[in-house]
């Protein structure tokens, strides 16, 4: 699988440099602006959406095709871009984490400290509503459920926004949050495992 | 061994059905698979590449069947189809790298050296490519990783006479080692001719014929003559005609035809367009 997630590592600097830099500006303005945690949700969603824009990619240049004639499963095709979706994730929230750490409010941050699961949470949600139907469907299709996932997240944000994440964190038990994280960790391992019986059946 | 066992193999899709297709191709053989557009030549190809789930029959590739490691058979084949499936801003350099995580056999000096006989620059985006030469970075993929078994669809088309030429040798240089094989589907039939050993018609979904090619050649050639002499003719004796003002011309069965009527030799282009024509008039 090496091969695919080295074409998706070139993939990714060359044809979504637009994301990265967005998150970095985005980032940037969150860390040493007021820490409006808007500039913190946007980029984490921005990333969500590059394993989808390769898959877009893959079928518009026939790579899909192509890469069912090289020696890789259909399941280490589909795993390479659930694999690339949890490192560009991964890759974010980290650096969120230590943009928190350059601000100094680390401690004693709860709406941080709650963000961050949350966002976590959210990153591995939205691409596991999403993928199965991209698998079964193909990427145009499967934009369309994108749209309406992506609208729901949003809409969530700005609910999120609106209200006091302090009180928010004060009505949730202790166990609450990892609780929560564990739910969207097995629907994302869930979804991966669907993507891959969907897409075993699809015709190329 | 075979390179290609099929067995009644069916796939059906609303308004085509493949009909219990049978082919063989041995090692060390090109096999030139002809047939109009949509007669089901590249169905075949993705079904023999188990790109999609056929309805019945059976495909063994180089001893094994194809659906039981697909992953590990084609490790031994190289692909090129018509549209080489290269993301547009890779360049041929990077694609290398790729291919290197990818295939357990691949040969960096062998792709570097195809680069340069085939006039590949290798720092050029692939989305600055003509049409010739997306192809010739395809065959030199497919060529670089020591396949036992070249599947090729519509390799050819695009590129000029020149190269096209260049790239059939390296095609029939590839099966002089015993144990390789190729199957090509092309719409150059004069291209098929000068390198394959067995030709495979298709027409509408059923193979019409999959023989030798010089069998062929002996066994047929083209009678010019009225309507009367070819309706005395035994009727599984003409595999093709074409009517004329001066009479028919028909693709007949030389041990059929009697002493006083002569055949003209045949080409495979010719074999071809009255095979199909004569189908479409059943």
């Amino acid at each position: 699988m090496k091969g695919l997630l080295l074409k998706d590592t070139y993939m990714t600097v060359r044809l979504c440099r637009m994301f990265l830099l967005l998150d970095v500006v985005f980032l940037g303005v969150w860390m040493f602006g007021n820490g409006d945690l808007f500039f913190l949700t946007y980029p984490c969603l921005l990333t969500t959406m590059v394993p989808m824009t390769l898959i877009s990619y893959d079928e518009r240049e026939k790579w899909d095709v192509f890469a069912a004639t090289l020696p890789y499963s259909r399941a280490q095709i589909v795993s390479s871009k659930y694999l690339i979706g949890l490192c560009l994730s991964a890759g974010i929230l980290a650096t969120a984490a230590v943009g928190q750490i350059f601000r100094g409010t680390n401690e004693g941050d709860p709406e941080f400290l709650t963000m961050l699961p949350i966002l976590l949470s959210a990153c591995l949600l939205a691409p596991a509503i999403l993928y199965p139907f991209v698998f079964r469907f193909g990427a145009e299709k499967g934009r369309v459920v994108y749209y309406v996932v992506i609208a729901v997240v949003c809409g969530g944000s700005v609910v999120l926004q609106n209200i006091e994440v302090a009180s928010l964190l004060g009505s949730l038990s202790a166990g609450s949050i990892p609780t929560g994280m564990l739910i969207a960790a097995a629907i994302y391992a869930a979804s991966w495992l669907l993507s891959i019986r969907l897409y075993a059946k699809r015709e190329l | 061994m075979n390179a290609i066992e099929i067995k009644d193999l069916c796939k059906t899709y609303p308004g085509f059905s493949l009909d219990h297709v049978n082919l063989t191709l041995p090692c060390g053989c090109i096999m030139g698979l002809v047939g109009e557009n949509g007669a089901g030549k590249s169905t075949t190809i993705r079904l023999i590449l188990d790109m999609i789930a056929r309805d019945s029959g059976t495909i063994t590739l180089l001893g094994k069947d194809n659906q039981e490691n697909i992953r590990l058979l084609k490790e031994d084949i190289g692909v090129v189809l018509d549209e080489v499936g290269i993301p547009a801003c890779l360049n041929p350099k990077q694609v290398g790298k790729i291919m290197a995580n990818t295939f357990r056999n691949w040969e960096q000096a062998v792709y570097d050296s195809l680069l340069e006989k085939l006039a590949v620059p290798p720092e050029k985006p692939f989305k600055d490519f003509s049409k010739g030469m997306k192809m010739k970075l395809g065959i030199a993929i497919a060529l670089s990783h020591r396949p036992k078994l070249l599947i090729l669809d519509e390799a050819t088309s695009g590129l000029d006479p020149v190269v096209r030429d260049e790239v059939l040798d390296l095609f029939s240089e590839f099966t002089r080692e015993e144990s390789h094989a190729v199957l090509i589907s092309s719409h150059i039939v004069s291209d098929l001719e000068k390198i394959c050993d067995y030709i495979a018609f298709l027409h509408k979904g059923r193979l019409l014929l999959c023989e030798e090619k010089d069998a062929l050649k002996e066994k047929y050639g083209i009678l010019r003559c009225s309507r009367e002499q070819l309706s005395a003719l035994p009727p599984e004796a003409v595999i093709g005609r074409k009517e004329t003002a001066y009479g028919v011309e028909a693709i007949a069965a030389r041990d059929a035809v009697p002493a006083g009527l002569s055949l003209s030799p045949i080409d495979i282009e010719e074999l071809f367009i009255f095979m199909v024509k004569g189908a479409n008039q059943q």
